[in-house]
């Protein structure tokens, strides 16, 4: 697919992604809205995994980070009281220090110990949130997170969320595809496909690691501070848990790695089958007088797919660019 | 000066000698190549030049230094800033952060619009940490006021406690106080419900009890009238209302006849109100029925006034607990005396008066030691941690390569996914300083530096004759052009001495003749070449000089004339002959 050709879709995409709330009924537009926001999430991760290839099972944790700060700095109870905008750049920067803090010790680590940490990192994080009762609420989880402004009626319609999320995605998209093409995109990429290679041609392998990690956890912190202040409130601990991790890694894996194609479509594709496909389905079956549910066999069905998926098409649906052209080539 | 020198180098891998004391040195300029049979340990070297591996001993000097990072100011700052970041995080940590949050920032918190005490809110994180004693205020919504009459008076006192809060001579107007004093303690202490006052007047009966807010001192003033009329007010039936009239001029409006009569018996109190100008001062309000409650003169004042009355009522307590672990102390009355139990137990810290003040005092002198040990052991800890990662990446190979040392490998290491001109490009990178907000902004910096470096990658590609593949994926080159490709990315960083290491490997002898023409090019262009390789066509062809290793040690070292005829490189090569 020439860059021409992409770009023609993806204008077309957003195009149809810009009037879809218009026409959409509020509840599957607000479904839509969610997977706007797990779409930055994904490509977070998408950096960390796909660009830099650091397995990372711990993403659930800068996305939880980034709502709790968002929570912190804004709601009534504590005396910040910020506006959504500073507030969420707090969450982005202190989501990418965090990613800093976790990444500079264990940067020695490769492969399966990397992953570890990071899953360890995600349980000490949902704990942490669980029982820091003074700071986080606990379960209750912080709220009411206030709009961002008086002007326009955000509780009252998705639609303002919808939008807020869309433009993000494609602002966070776009800074991706320039950073894909420049020395610091090909950093990661050179990390991932030979780190000998890489130092050999100067560059501290140390540092690019770090900036992978920190950039994605500032993306992960970005979608959490959109996430808690679309759902008004920041989710209990159990919105961060290594399950949410491993559903991110099963959209960047479905969609396919390493391109920002397949972590917005794999996001689309999985959310929107879990979340719009089988409750649509459940109420035809419901309607036509059937006595069975669609949604207790919506895991295996995922299930299978996967195992279907990485039998015949390993690099997902969207491969990236490169291996394409090998195909082709 | 020799722009390469290796001065004893020796390589140990546990307890095998890969190379031992090697001595040679590069002139600039040259094609110095190193030969040797298989396992001889020239690999091994250049994995020492080019800092893959540390020397076990002997010394690499390039260009009469050895490549080592060095000591900087900014390091040292760093490393400290490191360290006490380290120590902070665990004294904090020691601390516990949930309970600090709670003393600094959780019982400092105020209403919306109320400004935040910054002031206390850090003096109580220092008291936190040093493990004093605190006081909070709880709450308990058990207590209820009520009237008792006591020697002809009646009196407003708590149920529980029995505090007295105010005395009054008659009945009624105490009841009706009471409901004001109840609306206020239901408050809370807060101050969330005083308005200021300004502009507005206030119709106030005898004690001080509001009974209507108005915009303009005519309206209050007509109120105040009604109210005095009212006792002498006669009650008419018109249609399905029921009015109070006075002199032709209707007072209030009812539904029903017993309506009027209970207004009438109800606001009897009220015949000797009087109006005010609320201006500058505070009301405080009944946030459920938005009535007016009492006036004060400044918002503090009515903060404290509710304060009091919470207090007084006993519905507010004050609870005295050590700052560190919350460990309960105490329940008191009153802001006063908390504080002065508080100075009592940090007064009494030399002489242990009680058995739980010494618990007390003890808890906070183990927390204070607690605390400094974390801080100092973060600080060792973190800061020496620092230096030790630092110093052993002291050499690493991208220092190295950034001095301008390059290398290919035996085993081609190109990055097999990313296209041949982005190879390339990657040896570029590590010098260029385009920071992230000029690519991310896409400014005209950063697309000039873009196609600047893309042109000379271009270049570089010609250099090596590969031109026309430059938007392949690199894995899909032929075996020739990946040697090729390499030899530009190393070139791409622009070295001054460039590692190949073993270059004609799987080349046929066309191709291994143009790989000599490409690296004469390349010294040509002022790039001194250091050659590992098998080809002795190859080597005897271009090297200036060359050194024979074997078994880890330099066995020759001198022209290809000269080594041609050594018998010792001969005997290496091709076995001692047998004297018979």
């Amino acid at each position: 697919m020439s860059r021409q050709k992409e770009k023609v879709i993806a204008i077309a995409a957003l195009l149809a992604l810009a009037v879809f709330p218009l026409v959409a009924s509020p509840r599957i537009g607000g479904e839509v809205k969610n997977i706007l926001v797990f779409c930055i999430l994904t490509m977070g991760l998408n950096v960390v995994v796909g660009y830099a290839g650091l397995l990372q099972l711990g993403i659930a944790a800068f996305f939880g980070i980034g709502a709790y700060i968002t929570g912190i700095l804004t709601v009534s109870q504590f005396p910040f009281q910020w506006n959504f905008w500073p507030a969420t750049l707090a969450a982005t920067l202190g989501s990418a220090v965090a990613g800093a803090i976790l990444a500079a010790p264990t940067l020695r680590l490769r492969g399966d110990y990397l992953a570890i940490v990071t899953l360890g990192f995600g349980e000490v994080v949902k704990f942490a949130i669980k029982n820091l009762e003074n700071i986080t609420n606990g379960s209750r989880a912080l709220n009411p997170i206030p709009a961002p402004d008086n002007l326009l009626d955000w509780n009252g319609n998705y639609r303002w969320y919808y939008y807020l999320a869309l433009v993000m995605v494609v602002l966070v998209a776009l800074l991706l595809r320039r950073l894909e093409d420049s020395h610091l995109g090909r950093a990661w990429f050179a990390i991932r496909e030979d780190e000998l290679a890489a130092t050999c041609m100067g560059l501290n392998a140390a540092q690019v690691k770090l900036s992978a990690f920190a950039f994605g956890a500032a993306l992960a912190g970005l979608a959490g501070a959109l996430y808690a202040a679309s759902l008004n409130q920041t989710g209990g601990p159990d919105s961060y848990t290594f399950n949410r991790s491993i559903t991110v890694l099963c959209f960047l894996i479905i969609g396919g790695m390493g391109n920002l194609r397949g972590a917005i479509a794999g996001t689309f594709i999985l959310m929107g089958y879990d979340n719009i496909l089988t409750p649509w389905i459940d109420e035809a079956v419901q309607n036509s007088g059937a006595q069975w549910k669609f949604s207790t066999f919506k895991l295996v069905i995922f299930g299978l797919a996967l195992i279907l998926m990485m039998r015949f098409r390993p690099e997902g649906f969207f491969p990236s660019r490169r291996a394409e052209e090998d195909a082709a080539g | 000066m020799s722009l390469l020198e290796l001065k004893g180098l020796t390589m140990r891998f546990g307890g095998l000698t890969a190379v031992s004391k090697v001595d040679f040195a590069v002139e600039k300029g040259q094609v110095f190549s190193v030969i040797g049979p298989n396992g001889a340990g020239k690999t091994t070297v250049f994995n020492a030049i080019t800092g893959i591996y540390e020397p076990t001993e002997g010394h690499i000097l390039f260009e009469g230094q050895e490549l080592r990072r060095p000591v900087k100011r900014r390091l040292l700052v760093a490393v400290v800033l490191i360290g006490f970041l380290t120590g902070l995080t665990l004294a904090v940590c020691s601390a516990n952060i949930d309970k600090l949050w709670r003393a600094v920032i959780v019982l400092n918190a105020t209403d919306p619009g109320e400004p935040f005490p910054v002031r206390k809110a850090w003096g109580d994180f220092w008291a936190f940490l040093h493990a004093d004693v605190m006081a909070e205020r709880e709450q308990n919504r058990l207590t209820e006021l009520e009237v008792k009459p006591k020697d002809g008076k009646f009196v407003i006192r708590s149920r529980e406690k029995k505090i007295p809060l105010e005395t009054f001579d008659d009945e009624e107007v105490a009841t009706r106080r009471l409901e004001v004093l109840t609306a206020l303690i239901s408050l809370g202490g807060s101050t969330r419900t005083t308005i200021r006052g300004d502009g507005k007047w206030l119709v106030i009966a005898p004690p001080r009890h509001i009974l209507g807010i108005h915009d303009t001192e005519a309206a209050a003033k007509q109120q105040a009238q009604d109210l005095k009329d009212l006792p002498e007010a006669a009650i008419e039936e018109k249609g399905n209302k029921t009015l109070l009239v006075k002199g032709g001029r209707t007072i209030g409006t009812f539904s029903a006849r017993f309506e009027a009569e209970d207004y009438k018996s109800a606001m009897a109190f009220a015949k000797d109100a009087v109006v005010e100008k609320a201006d500058g001062k505070w009301v405080a309000l009944d946030d459920g029925r938005r009535s007016a409650l009492e006036t004060l003169e400044t918002r503090e004042k009515a903060r404290e006034r509710l304060l009091q009355l919470a207090m007084d009522s006993g519905k507010l307590k004050w609870r005295l607990t050590t700052r560190a672990s919350l460990m309960f102390l105490g329940t008191v009355g009153t802001a006063e005396q908390a504080q002065k139990e508080i100075r009592i137990i940090q007064g009494s810290i030399d002489h242990d008066e009680t058995p739980e003040l010494a618990a007390v005092h003890r808890g906070q002198q183990r927390e204070r030691v607690v605390l400094w040990i974390m801080l100092g052991v973060g600080l060792v800890v973190g800061s020496g941690g620092t230096y030790a990662v630092w110093s052993r990446g002291r050499r690493t190979t991208d220092y190295i390569t950034r001095n301008g040392l390059a290398r290919t490998f035996q085993n081609i290491r190109l990055f097999p996914e990313m296209l041949v001109v982005e190879n390339v490009l990657m040896g570029m990178d590590a010098r260029r300083r385009t920071p992230f907000w000029s690519v991310a902004l896409k400014t005209g910096r950063a697309k000039a530096d873009e196609q600047a470096a893309r042109e000379k990658a271009l270049e570089l590609l010609a250099f090596v004759g590969i031109q026309d593949k430059a938007g392949m994926v690199a894995r899909n080159l032929p075996y020739g052009d990946q040697r090729r490709l390499e030899i530009a990315r190393a070139l791409a960083t622009s070295p001054r001495l460039l590692l190949l290491d073993e270059p004609a490997a799987g080349m046929n002898p066309s191709e291994s003749i143009e790989l000599m023409h490409l690296i004469r090019r390349i010294r040509d262009t002022g790039v001194t070449v250091l050659l590992i390789e098998h080809h002795m066509k190859v080597v005897m062809g271009i090297s200036d000089r060359i050194a024979v290793l074997q078994y880890g040690s330099k066995i020759a070292e001198g022209t290809p004339d000269q080594i041609r005829m050594d018998p010792k490189v001969i005997e290496a090569y091709l076995g001692k002959e047998e004297v018979t």
